[in-house]
């Protein structure tokens, strides 16, 4: 039976600008989550977040061609990319053929640059004539840039459901694999910061002024961020051929709808528990095999909640044994690319048997009786791990991945 | 390989009217052509074929269309229209079906007036009320809340072939028993900032210079796992690239026959067995040209009959899904005759006349991904 493995993995994210960086400051406890300098946030209700700052977007060996009208969202994707291609020793250009699969969330692509000729636009009237800014505005934007560079021709697929975007790009992408209709899949997905998404959480009051506290009795709402994550997912006939060790295997998803309500989460946590037990069915396996979860743990007074409603009815009396993080206290919220970063993560958690903490987390709340990993990185012994994601509309997404063999 | 897929009902808002018979007529008229227009604020209006005849108030309850914005009412409306085949389902059967749509430009009017908020009054006054119709899924995921539907709840970004591509994806979740139905196809808005900026561009329709006609509507096909009562069978999906920029078309029509080639073989047929091919051209000569030449190379001297929808019901991710729809409409009976699109009876591609068995629907979006469904008859 073909096995979808994670062979390669690139981020790019607030704690760093690359995969090793970031984990291990994750691990150090540290946060990303500062003052947000991308753009002005005079009038805004909050003014932090988790900003790439110290990245040049210069990506490269990109050509010049290909880097002009390139957006913020799609440079974050085209790093991640060639990052996780050659962590996993996978030259793209040194194939004879490329059928290769992309399976990215699209978040917000090209918005950020395509705001500043919305407001243009607006205040110059229709006179306004440049249009660079919105050649990327279409959300698969990032999704064509990475298969351009790495001249990619297989299938391309880029959802878009808000925060379990790139989650469930991850889930398809093994699929794609695991049903042989590509050897090699890049997945993950890429987001970032701009005004649009800034406004209109702060204007949910889900934004905490101060950094994110998941899980934590003091929290008032989310840190929004932006990164992106590429993990190379493929098959383990060709892994083993060319004697790739994975970092992690997908051993399934489950995505399902709450039905219920557009921004809120369904609170018994019914709903929620429903992805999960579709998830651990689609990997062949049981609750009681999860030693790990990866939490969507956005730090909202409600998603918190429900969550571990959710995992309590998954895990009956292991619910305090498992450990439960979320890396939002570090990295922020980074949408639509969230859940590929938390794949990520908890791939490598995988394969260096170590948990990534809740940076923030300090105080406990009865309503959240989990284990959050507090401070700093914690060893395990690698299992069975779930990351999890949940949007809004309703649309929650699980990921099923287990240690390399 | 067959792969166990059918069309079951199907449901539409287009510029010809709201529900598939509207549609219907509309393609056997061929004089039949949309009004056009989208009003700017402060310009002239630009030609966009929009769902002109649509009023929710005449489909939903005041209490459901105020808090749904247009994209999500034509969805939640041609989906209803589909699943009024179905019998009626109890809370634990709509836990098993699940929705799927491609969308190009749903949200934008929420987009515009959060930003415009933002910009012109104060980023503290951002509506809370419209923020969460930004998101592309917003329409599939009120359509799930509304209808109760808790199965996969996806939603594509894929340009011009998202439609596809979600019908595609619905059957790969159906073929792996994640749900019992789903209710896919594709969803689109107009929006005068959209058709202001790709005419800037130069490749939308206007006056004497040719190109696309950007499209507002919804598209739905219920799909089943069961062949019972069905219209038409998803015998087969595929989809390839090419690379290129987000906003261009690629220069070669190889992901075309690629994806074209493998859907026909999933499906267990041939290039021979093409009796109909819906046109993906939208009006663009470089997209016209692509699929010339990618039918040439598919279908060599064979000459099946071709109908098109794009070029007058207007492009956009919905259309795709329409195009799907047209080729159940053929292979179920319920459509003999059709519009012609010009540049393939240039090439000597015949009307069609008649009941079609097997439909070749490909797309191709800018960026290079191409996606084909074969659809036969049950």
């Amino acid at each position: 039976m073909i096995e979808a493995w994670i062979t390669g993995i690139g981020l790019v994210t607030a704690l760093g600008p690359d995969r090793e960086t970031t984990w291990t400051r994750l691990l150090a406890g540290e946060s990303g989550i500062r003052r947000l300098t991308l753009f002005d946030t005079t009038g805004y209700r909050t003014h932090i977040a988790a900003q790439i700052h110290d990245l040049a977007l210069a990506y490269s060996p990109a050509p010049t061609a290909l880097r002009r009208h390139t957006s913020r969202a799609s440079q974050l994707a085209l790093r991640a990319a060639a990052e996780a291609l050659a962590d996993a020793g996978l030259d793209a250009a040194a194939e004879r053929s490329r059928p290769w699969a992309v399976a990215f969330g699209g978040g917000t692509a090209g918005l950020f640059e395509a705001e500043a000729y919305v407001e243009r636009r607006l205040r110059g009237g229709v006179k306004v004539r440049a249009l660079h800014e919105f050649l990327e505005v279409p959300q698969d934007s990032p999704t064509d840039r990475v298969a351009e560079r790495h001249a990619l021709s297989g299938p391309r697929l880029t959802v878009t459901t808000a925060c379990s975007s790139s989650t469930i790009a991850v889930g398809l992408a093994a699929q794609l694999v695991r049903e042989g209709e590509a050897e090699v899949a890049l997945a993950g997905g890429s987001d970032t910061l701009c005004r649009l998404t800034f406004a209109g959480f702060n204007s949910l009051r889900v934004v905490d002024p101060e950094p994110a506290k998941p899980f934590d009795r003091r929290r008032k709402g989310m840190s929004l961020g932006e990164g992106a994550a590429v993990l190379v997912v493929e098959s383990s006939e060709r892994a083993r051929r060319r004697g790739a060790r994975p970092y992690a295997r997908v051993l399934g998803y489950g995505v399902t709808n709450d039905a219920f309500h557009m921004t809120q989460p369904e609170p018994s946590g019914t709903a929620w528990e429903r992805t999960v037990r579709a998830a651990l069915a689609d990997a062949g396996v049981t609750s009681s095999d999860i030693g790990y979860i990866n939490a969507h743990g956005t730090a909202t007074e409600q998603n918190d909640a429900a969550e571990c409603a959710a995992y309590a009815r998954v895990l009956g009396s292991r619910l305090a044994e498992v450990p439960i993080s979320s890396i939002k206290g570090a990295l922020g919220h980074c949408l639509c690319g969230a859940g590929g970063v938390e794949a990520a993560v908890t791939a490598l958690a995988l394969a260096r048997s170590t948990l990534p903490p809740t940076a923030g987390f300090a105080e406990a709340d009865p309503a959240c009786p989990v284990d959050p990993v507090p401070g700093r990185g914690r060893a395990w012994t690698p299992t069975v791990a779930l990351s999890a994601s949940f949007a809004f509309g309703g649309n929650s997404a699980a990921l099923v991945l287990g240690g390399a063999p | 390989m067959s792969l166990g897929v059918w069309v079951r009902s199907l449901g539409a808002v287009t510029a010809a009217g709201v529900g598939v018979e509207a549609l219907r007529q509309a393609l056997l008229d061929p004089t039949w052509r949309p009004a056009l227009g989208i009003e700017r604020p402060d310009g002239e209006p630009l030609p966009v074929a929009t769902c002109s005849s649509f009023s929710p108030r005449d489909h939903l309850p005041p209490m459901v269309a105020r808090r749904l914005d247009r994209p999500a009412r034509l969805l939640v409306v041609a989906a209803r229209e589909a699943l009024a085949a179905l019998d009626e389902l109890d809370d634990e059967a709509r836990q098993r079906v699940g929705v799927a749509t491609g969308t190009w430009t749903a949200g934008t009017q929420a987009l515009f007036e959060v930003l415009r908020t933002v910009f012109l009054v104060s980023p503290e006054e951002a509506p809370p009320a419209q923020f969460p119709a930004t998101v592309a899924n917003a329409p599939a995921g009120q359509l799930g809340i509304l209808e109760h539907l808790g199965g996969p709840n996806l939603t594509f970004a894929e340009k011009q072939v998202g439609g596809l591509r979600a019908l595609a994806e619905a059957a790969r979740v159906l073929r792996g028993r994640r749900a019992d139905a789903m209710v896919a196809g594709g969803v689109d808005e107009a929006h005068w900032l959209n058709a202001e900026s790709y005419s800037r561009l130069g490749v939308t329709a206007q006056g004497s210079r040719p190109g696309m006609t950007l499209g507002e509507g919804a598209a739905v096909l219920l799909l089943r796992p069961q062949s019972v009562d069905a219209l038409a069978q998803l015998a087969g999906w595929a989809s390839a690239s090419t690379p290129c920029p987000p906003y261009r078309y690629p220069d070669t029509s190889d992901a075309v026959v690629t994806a074209a080639r493998q859907a026909l073989a999933a499906a267990g047929a041939t290039a021979g067995d093409v009796d109909l091919v819906v046109s993906f051209a939208n009006g663009m000569s470089n997209l016209a040209a692509l699929e010339t030449h990618a039918l040439d190379e598919l279908l060599g001297a064979r000459r099946p009959a071709a109908l098109t929808v794009s070029t007058r019901l207007g492009e956009g991710a919905f259309s795709a899904a329409l195009r799907a729809m047209v080729a159940t409409l053929a292979v179920a009976g319920r459509l003999d005759h059709a519009w012609t699109p010009d540049h393939l009876a240039a090439a000597g591609f015949p009307p069609l006349s008649g009941r079609a068995r097997c439909a070749l629907v490909c797309g191709v979006a800018g960026g290079g991904s191409a996606v084909a469904l074969v659809i036969t008859a049950p």
